[in-house]
């Protein structure tokens, strides 16, 4: 008999673990906030408590709620997913207290290397490179200043607490450097609580590269290849594969990442699942930039490749008496693309309600979502709707499967009766079509600044209209001025409408 | 009548029979001397047709603009492909106009998500260029700045800094 698992999380990560939980026979517990009553998550647990209102400082990131869920529930195992408090020492402390079971590393390795300040110290010692900055968090501009100008401009300003691009920005010269800090530590403190920033320099033509590690906590430490995030856009990754298309020119880089961070994390008797995140130069130069001490988003790719469930690992670990498996071998190419409720040529959110939503399947496509239909998309928490990742034996035939994929993709907001859309979902499915469609995507020329470098990525498309859409706007605009049709399904509803009138029916 | 005519971009088309209902059948002369036969289906998100060379689908989002013309967001089902702001014309094609007319109203920016308003850099009356930043928005805890879509002068400034908008409020307006 298994102990429960509380997956104290949400969206597609939680539906994800949950699958697992529920393959390895674990029962699953989940909680939901006041937005996610009705969210898909909840129908793969077994049992769901309610921990808040929407905002995430009231239920998802609530230490006193989410573990008086746990508490209630009688879970063994606190699984934290991403996000949230998946990187919160202090969560992992309450949950010890507690006599629940963390999924994930001990407190004091968290703190060791998710800290980022803390984390360069550490590989400074061990003596694996890293680019060039400030030693400690600068707490003005003018001390900021100083730094760039001994590494030299262009420098990056980061928040010490940050993720995720927020609270930083890059800084060409002098001149823009005071501004710059200004905007960003107000960021910082909006989003984490902690405004302090560090100084370090920007590497140009720069591949972001990381090494997935899994240790058993212990001093035993195995990594899972390599992972290639270059494609970005707001700082954020959009695109991720493996074998990373960089190292495969430099096939000794990626063999001193791998020791580098099997080293590190090994010093730290990490347990679990972690990523080291590395900057890779044109040249095959890499850089060490921080750990992530919890499951990626991008975990799947590494899944596609290696074969390993790496929730599970996690699980089992946790559980005991489980011995770390030897390296698994890396096997095709697999790449993922995050399909985002954002606007696909300003990359701004834009969250809204659903409407019809129809995701790819078929050989060797994995999609990893909490939508199946009519819903909502919440403004309260991070709106990625999809993630669609693919395997096939090679690169090539990876991108040119993902193409088909993502053709086959759909996500629309609901249309009102008059045919004019109800909300503001947009989705930046347009842009990974182009995407991929992109002569250096496929030919694997990954860099940070494809997307700035590529314009037209984030065109408006210009095509000519063809003659068979000509035919479908001409005809919706006649059957609309004929208003002699009704809508063939009801247009969904805001969720509360349609329960309150539910609820008011059976009384 | 005998028919009606439609007309996007450079197709012009001369319905024989007027469509009508969700599920249908029409005659239709696609070019001088070429009539096909076009079956159709209504759903919730757009339409299928059933043409002499295939299956198509599509979705259809409807905006309507300042005239009140409905201008169409096509997206082809099962493809990459796509097209903005098309606008069908249906019936006399002279009496409908044309879009030039719009080209001189203000252009409205509007916010694309909710979020607060953290400065305001214009002012109303400036001349400013199109990319310029005009304000500072905080979204999903993100510092957005809000650019100028286009080059003019700076109308009314409908927002104060501090305001919390809604999405698709007008923030600012910009005169040709």
């Amino acid at each position: 008999m298994k102990h429960p698992v509380l997956i104290a999380n949400r969206g597609e990560i939680a539906i994800r673990i949950a699958k697992t939980c529920r393959a390895l026979g674990f029962p699953t517990v989940g909680v939901y906030s006041e937005a996610d009553r009705f969210s898909e998550h909840l129908r793969y647990c077994d049992r769901s408590y309610f921990v808040g209102a929407a905002p995430p400082q009231e239920s998802y990131l609530n230490v006193e709620r989410v573990l008086a869920a746990a508490k209630a529930s009688g879970a063994r195992f606190v699984h934290p997913g991403y996000g949230f408090l998946s990187e919160r020492p202090h969560f992992v402390e309450a949950c010890q207290k507690e006599g629940l079971i963390f999924v994930g590393p001990s407190a004091e390795s968290m703190r060791l290397m998710g800290d980022k300040i803390q984390a360069r110290s550490t590989v400074d010692r061990l003596k694996v490179p890293r680019v060039p900055g400030s030693p400690g968090a600068v707490q003005s501009a003018a001390e900021a200043k100083r730094f760039a100008s001994e590494i030299g401009y262009p420098i990056l300003l980061k928040a010490a607490a940050g993720g995720g691009g927020k609270g930083m920005r890059r800084v060409d010269a002098e001149a823009d450097l005071a501004s710059a800090f200004e905007g960003a530590t107000r960021e910082a403190l909006g989003a984490f609580g902690d405004g302090s920033m560090y100084v370090e320099k920007l590497i140009l033509e720069p591949h972001h590269v990381e090494i997935q590690v899994f240790g058993d906590g212990k001093g035993g430490v195995i990594h899972l290849g390599e992972r290639e995030c270059s494609i970005q856009r707001r700082h954020q990754k959009v695109w991720e594969e493996s074998p990373s298309p960089i190292l495969n020119q430099y096939p000794k880089t990626r063999k001193a990442m791998q020791d580098a961070a099997v080293k590190i994390a090994q010093h730290v008797h990490y347990a679990g699942a972690g990523t080291f995140e590395f900057i890779v130069d044109a040249f095959g130069n890499f850089y060490f930039l921080e750990m992530n001490t919890r499951l990626q988003v991008e975990h799947p790719v590494t899944e596609w490749v290696t074969g390993v469930d790496l929730v599970a690992w996690q699980l089992l670990l946790a559980e005991g008496n489980w011995t770390l498996p030897p390296i698994p071998e890396v096997q095709g190419s697999a790449i993922e693309v995050r399909l985002y409720a954002e606007d696909p040529i300003t990359f701004l959110p834009a969250p809204g309600a659903l409407g019809k939503i129809h995701l790819p399947s078929g050989a060797f496509v994995r999609t990893d979502s909490a939508f199946t239909g009519p819903g909502e998309v919440s403004v309260h928490y991070d709106p990625m709707i999809s993630k669609i990742s693919v395997w096939a034996p090679t690169r090539i035939e990876a991108v040119a499967r993902l193409r088909a994929a993502l053709d086959e993709a759909c996500v629309q907001p609901p249309l009102k009766a008059d045919g004019t859309v109800q909300g503001s979902l947009r989705t930046n499915l347009s842009f990974l079509k182009r995407l991929v469609r992109n002569e250096d995507v496929i030919q694997g020329n990954t860099t940070t600044d494809l997307i700035p470098k590529h314009p037209e990525l984030t065109r408006p498309s210009a095509d000519p209209i063809s003659l068979e859409a000509a035919l479908a706007a001409s005809l919706t605009q006649i059957l609309r001025q004929n208003q002699d049709f009704t809508p063939t399904e009801t247009v969904p509803e805001r969720t509360w409408t349609t329960v309150t009138r539910r609820e008011g029916l059976r009384r | 009548m005998s028919g009606l005519k439609s007309q996007v971009g450079p197709f012009k088309f001369q319905w024989k029979t007027v469509p009508h209902a969700n599920e249908g059948v029409a005659e239709v002369e696609v070019e001088p001397g070429k009539t096909i036969s076009v079956a159709w289906r209504k759903d919730a998100q757009g339409i299928c047709l059933l043409l002499p060379n295939g299956s198509f689908g599509f979705d259809l989002q409807g905006e309507p603009d300042d005239e009140g013309r409905m201008l169409y967001h096509l997206t082809q089902r099962g493809t990459s492909h796509e097209w903005n702001s098309v606008l069908p014309i249906v019936g006399d094609v002279k009496a409908q106009g044309t879009r030039e007319g719009s080209q001189n109203k203000a252009l409205r920016v509007r916010a694309q998500m909710p979020g607060k308003i953290l400065r305001v850099m214009v002012e109303s009356g400036q001349d400013i260029v199109k990319d310029q930043p005009i304000l500072v928005m905080e979204a999903m805890k993100m510092e957005n700045e809000i650019r100028a879509i286009q080059s003019g002068k700076v109308g009314q400034i409908k927002v104060a800094v501090g305001q919390t908008v809604e999405t698709g409020a007008d923030l600012i307006l910009i005169q040709n």
